[in-house]
């Protein structure tokens, strides 16, 4: 291996292992910290009834009805693909790694993070009006897949963030072809 | 080695228990995973931080006297492209007395024989090989036999849907100047990516294939793939390994194995660019994409013993040229992983890795496949508009586990398969091309 693949491979693996510990170390803050905010945005919105919030679980109280309480998991968290966005820090052109890097790694980690804010949202919206069943089902097929679409966006806004505006690669000009003509060797 | 899995299987299924079989095939699959996600992510680390400069790099003087090449190109029913084809060698920029052309009517049936025939009365250097329609053996037969009137020092391959930008031989053949090299390969550009939708993923597939992966290989390991066209071999090594082997439908890594396990170097050179014609229909890209997969797994089994048993390579380059061999294997196995954790989620059976580090890892495997394909993208400079299209990738890539998983299993089937010529659409042919 050479010198140039073995400082790359130990910098992939580095960035991984430090994603996976990272995780593992800051989920539950972060749980409470969205749980808060999932929180704070409930009662602002008009006729929720009474919200609280509980560690990681948001409760929610509507008038006459029966409450709902939702737990926030680590696999419900955006930590994970938040993370997971720091990959595109080390792919950032030479020089351009804190200005463009850095930007590319939070601008995709802001829409991963309101867009898991929204589904969570949406999800416990579903349950106020339509019941525990409609949560659940709304969480595991509408969210879910919601879930892919905004992991999938966030990653093309940082990789787009990536991509100088520069002039076309001239390998993509057409090849110049050169019309038939007697060739003759001596 | 099924023989060996299913033991292992039975062997924890008596230890652990039946309902910890699937945990543990879980397990492996998502190492298998993880090992392949690193492997990216080094190649496009690799390629962010180099590949800029090579490409910006001029080629310097040559020193010694440039040698002589013969450029052969296998054309069966090709008369679309070969007008393009012509108009582009002739652009070619080497020196006359050192440059020959050995073109293959192989079997057409269409007028390709007609127009070689013509491209040779206006060109000395051109000479034209005629095989007949029942001649058999694919590009690998009809290559073989244009190797034995080949003049040249180096061999260059070509298709005929590709089109070489004139300063590409001179590129590619400066690195011969180290005895060791056998073999060089350029990059390729699809130059149709605006025809289609299939077209246009092939195009993006081919910046993260040729920019980060093929250039990543040759960073880290010093193990570039030798393509089947747009690529150098030396004819003295090519004749001492026996040629092309016309078993093999992909007859270029057959080649790549056989050159690396006898010791010679294989290099890849990001500057020596040709264009060429991808695919614009479904089915013709799952025809391609099948052949690939067959010949590339035929590979995985031909090879996968020698290579650990190879005095010539290091640890890093046996694992490396293992990864690569077993790249068309990979989307079987997530087809395999996905119908397993769905079995696994209606079974109410729980993740193998901890819950809180597996989350983080599946989703880093989700990203790892766009990641390289969008550094090919960033090195490639296109608009950043495109970046969107990797949304297609989605998609092709379910069409791609499907493929890799017939070409799978019909492989170890051992239903019989044999070389399918890529059909071609061809826009208007390039001013200046023949007849």
């Amino acid at each position: 291996m050479t010198a140039a693949g073995r400082a790359a491979l130990t910098r992939a693996v580095g960035l991984v292992l430090g994603i996976v510990v990272l995780f593992s170390l800051i989920q539950e803050p972060f749980r409470l910290l969205e749980a808060r905010l999932l929180g704070a945005i409930l009662r602002v919105l008009p006729r929720t009834g009474e919200v609280v919030v509980v560690g990681p679980s948001v409760v929610v109280f509507p008038e006459g009805e029966v409450y709902i309480r939702a737990v926030l998991l680590p696999s419900c968290s955006s930590l994970a693909p938040v993370l997971a966005m720091a990959v595109l820090w080390p792919l950032a052109p030479r020089g351009q790694r804190l200005r463009r890097g850095v930007r590319a790694v939070g601008l995709a980690a802001v829409v991963i993070a309101v867009g898991n804010l929204l589904r969570l949202l949406l999800s416990l919206l579903a349950g106020r009006w339509f019941g525990v069943g409609a949560l659940v089902a709304f969480h595991d097929s509408v969210g879910a897949a919601f879930s892919y679409v905004y992991v999938v966006v966030g990653l093309l806004v940082g990789l787009r963030t990536l991509l100088a505006p520069s002039p076309p690669d001239p390998a993509t000009s057409p090849v110049p072809a050169v019309a038939p003509k007697l060739v003759e060797v001596s | 080695m099924s023989c060996t899995v299913a033991g292992l299987a039975l062997l924890c299924a008596a230890l652990l228990g039946v309902e910890a079989v699937p945990q543990l095939v879980f397990a492996a699959l998502l190492a298998l995973f993880v090992g392949y996600f690193l492997r990216h992510l080094t190649f496009a680390m690799c390629a962010a931080r180099y590949a800029p400069e090579d490409l910006a790099a001029q080629p310097g003087d040559p020193g010694a006297e440039l040698p002589s090449v013969t450029v052969l190109v296998p054309c069966h029913n090709e008369e679309l492209v070969v007008g393009s084809l012509a108009g582009a060698l002739r652009g070619l920029d080497y020196p006359d007395d050192r440059l020959e052309f050995v073109l293959v009517d192989d079997g057409s049936v269409d007028s390709t024989g007609t127009m070689l025939d013509f491209f040779a009365d206006h060109d000395c250097r051109v000479r034209v090989l005629h095989r007949s329609a029942g001649a058999g053996g694919g590009k690998s037969a009809a290559l073989n036999e244009a190797l034995a009137i080949a003049g040249g020092d180096i061999v260059v391959v070509f298709d005929a849907d590709h089109r070489p930008r004139p300063d590409c031989l001179r590129r590619l053949v400066r690195h011969f100047a180290d005895p060791e090299v056998a073999a060089a390969q350029g990059r390729c550009v699809i130059h149709n990516g605006s025809d289609s939708v299939v077209s246009r993923v092939v195009a993006i597939d081919y910046l993260g294939g040729y920019l980060v992966n093929e250039y990543g290989r040759q960073a880290a390991f010093e193990l570039p793939a030798y393509g089947g066209a747009n690529c150098a071999v030396r004819r003295s090594v090519l004749e001492e390994v026996g040629g092309w082997n016309a078993a093999s439908v992909t007859e270029d890594t057959d080649l790549t194995l056989r050159l690396v396990l006898l010791g010679h170097k294989v290099r890849y050179d990001i500057t020596a660019v040709d264009q060429e014609e991808a695919v614009t229909t479904v089915r013709r890209y799952w025809r391609q994409r099948y052949r690939w997969a067959r010949g590339h797994q035929q590979t995985w089994r031909d090879f996968r013993g020698a290579v650990w048993r190879s005095p010539h390579l290091s640890l890093g380059q046996k694992v490396e040229t293992t990864m690569f061999l077993f790249g068309f294997h990979l989307p079987a196995f997530a087809l395999f992983s996905l119908a397993l954790s769905l079995a696994m989620l209606v079974q109410g059976q729980s993740m193998p890795v901890a819950p809180v580090a597996g989350v983080a890892l599946w989703t880093l495997l989700f990203c790892g496949p766009l990641v390289e394909t969008g550094v090919g993208m960033a090195i490639g400079r296109v608009p950043r508009r495109m970046v969107w299209d990797l949304l297609l990738f989605l998609p092709f890539y379910v069409l791609a586990m499907a493929v890799c998983t017939k070409a799978l299993v019909d492989g170890l089937w051992g239903s019989s398969y044999s070389w399918v010529k890529t059909p071609r659409r061809a826009g208007a042919p390039a001013p200046g091309g023949a007849a």
